[in-house]
């Protein structure tokens, strides 16, 4: 097969996808070339906890053997998932010592999906312990002092890099938005329920989302039409309903500017919100400022405390039979969740419900709200993995959510812009971000890493 | 209400003193009694289908 012109370590899934299926591109050839890549590359920034080159070759022998099949819009598309994900054969570790040996036996329902479609997992990449906030070892691409964000770190770095097109990530608080934004990559939630959960380990069953880090937004709907639909394993997974048509991808979107986001803001995303609402608007986009959505502050509240009492559950036993293998954060957290009253997690839940129709209510006449991704730009690694109070209220909501990277800022780290469209709306939300996606500047590659 | 008071109490309970004092369980207490204070006084008002006032 002819090599394609482009640098194969830049390709999107969907090129990747339309170069094999043109046979322009060897999927053998490419999984060679990523396998060199991530050699050369991975000592400096830790992206993945295990590399499958042996199954990843052989996966994509099999892509070079079906080649044009209608039923595989992903073939020998290279994949990395998260370290909280089954795959079979390899150890769901979740940066926990205690299970670093211990092999799934079957891929997690989301994986089998993408494996259905074609795709090839290259192996599996670092999440902060349990998908906490303690850090992992892996560092930002652009800035090797500051964050690059959590809790789907290897994920996104390992896109970020050059080393998979596309990537698994999972999102309780802001799993997969904040690192995407981090690490200048396109990161995207789906609505809760529409991508099963079975075999991903829990953080918090009522929040917990299966999410992508990805190089374009056509590779979100590429991830999404592959990965949806209900799974008998997970109780909260379904079938999408019946909605309204959403926008026309062609036309316009209309954005909701919500002001209430850029108050905590730095100055720096704040101006590049603005900047890109103005960019938009002058390229025929409707932007109307949101003021009537919930409060941000009581969301964050209300998320956490839901997360904290879930997390509890999940852990009870766990940390009872491994109290030492916790990171530290993780486990004062547990130990605090503890003792927080019942009474807490239900009225959690009942303002849970009215925020819901609230924000329902603020997206009325919206295609989808705009708002920053993070209040600030990755911050440095000792300060943590960076603050989620921007993309745990649309967790908390189980909104669709995007995170679309935009150009570097004075610190040469990336910005970023936040989408939110209405329940099940996925796909209008992919219209609108890719809309935004054509018309906005993008941040390029990490220095060194073209 | 004093939402980091009973929540300290709890852990001091739960953990002990020393335990309870050390950096990393303080911060988090902070944190989760911010959140609760949040949760207990935002408005449920009006009430789903049913009168809870005391």
């Amino acid at each position: 097969m002819p090599a394609p012109s482009a640098a194969l370590h830049r390709l999107t899934a969907a090129e990747v996808s339309a170069l094999i299926a043109a046979r322009a591109l060897s999927p053998v050839e490419l999984v060679r070339s990523l396998l060199a890549r991530v050699e050369a590359t991975e000592p400096g920034l830790r992206a993945w906890e295990t590399i499958d080159a042996e199954r990843a070759l052989a996966g994509a022998r099999a892509a070079e053997r079906t080649v044009g099949a209608p039923s595989a819009p992903l073939a020998g598309v290279p994949l990395g998932v998260k370290d909280v994900i089954d795959v079979a054969g390899l150890p769901t570790g979740c940066g926990f010592e205690p299970f670093r040996a211990r092999p799934a036996a079957t891929d997690a329902g989301v994986v089998a999906r993408l494996r259905r479609a074609g795709a090839t997992v290259l192996g599996k990449t670092t999440t902060t312990q349990f998908a906490f906030r303690d850090p992992p070892s892996t560092r930002n691409p652009w800035r090797e002092d500051c964050s690059p964000g959590g809790s789907s770190t290897g994920s996104a770095v390992a896109v970020a890099a050059g080393h998979v097109p596309l990537a698994l990530g999972t999102q309780t608080s802001g799993s997969v938005l904040r690192p995407a934004a981090f690490n200048g990559v396109t990161g995207f939630k789906p609505t809760f329920g529409r991508v099963g959960r079975r075999g991903v380990f829990p953080s918090a069953w009522s929040l917990d989302h299966v999410g992508v880090l990805a190089r374009s937004v056509e590779d979100c709907r590429l991830f999404l039409a592959a990965a949806e639909g209900p799974d008998p394993g997970d109780p909260a997974s379904t079938a999408p309903p019946t909605i309204p048509p959403g926008p026309d991808a062609a036309l316009p979107p209309r954005l909701g500017l919500l002001v209430a986001a850029l108050d905590g803001a730095s100055a720096e995303v704040r101006e590049h919100v603005l900047e890109a609402a103005r960019r938009l608007e002058a390229e025929g986009a409707r932007v109307e400022e949101v003021g009537s959505a919930p409060s941000l502050e009581l969301m964050q509240a209300v998320q956490q405390v839901t997360m904290q009492c879930e997390m509890v559950d999940v852990h009870r036993r766990l940390r009872a039979l491994h109290p030492d293998a916790y990171r530290p954060a993780l486990r004062a957290y547990l130990e605090v969740g503890a003792e927080l009253p019942g009474w807490a997690y239900v009225r959690a839940q009942r303002l849970r419900r009215r925020l819901a129709l609230e924000m329902d209510r603020a997206l009325d006449g919206h295609d989808a709200l705009l708002l920053p991704t993070c209040v600030g730009v990755a911050p440095p690694s000792a300060a943590g993995t960076g603050d989620p109070s921007l993309q745990a209220p649309f967790s908390l909501l189980g909104l669709p959510a995007l995170s679309l990277p935009g150009r570097p800022g004075r610190e040469r780290l990336p910005l970023a812009i936040q989408l939110v469209g209405r329940r099940w709306d996925d796909l209008g939300l992919l219209a609108v971000a890719a809309w935004c996606e054509e018309r906005l500047p993008r941040p390029g590659s990490p220095p060194g890493l073209d | 209400m004093d939402a980091y008071r009973e929540l300290r109490e709890r852990l001091v309970r739960a953990l002990g003193p020393e335990r309870a004092a050390e950096p990393e369980v303080e911060a988090a207490l902070r944190t989760a009694a911010a959140h609760l204070e949040r949760v207990a006084e935002a408005s449920l008002e009006p009430a789903e289908g049913f009168d809870a006032r005391p």
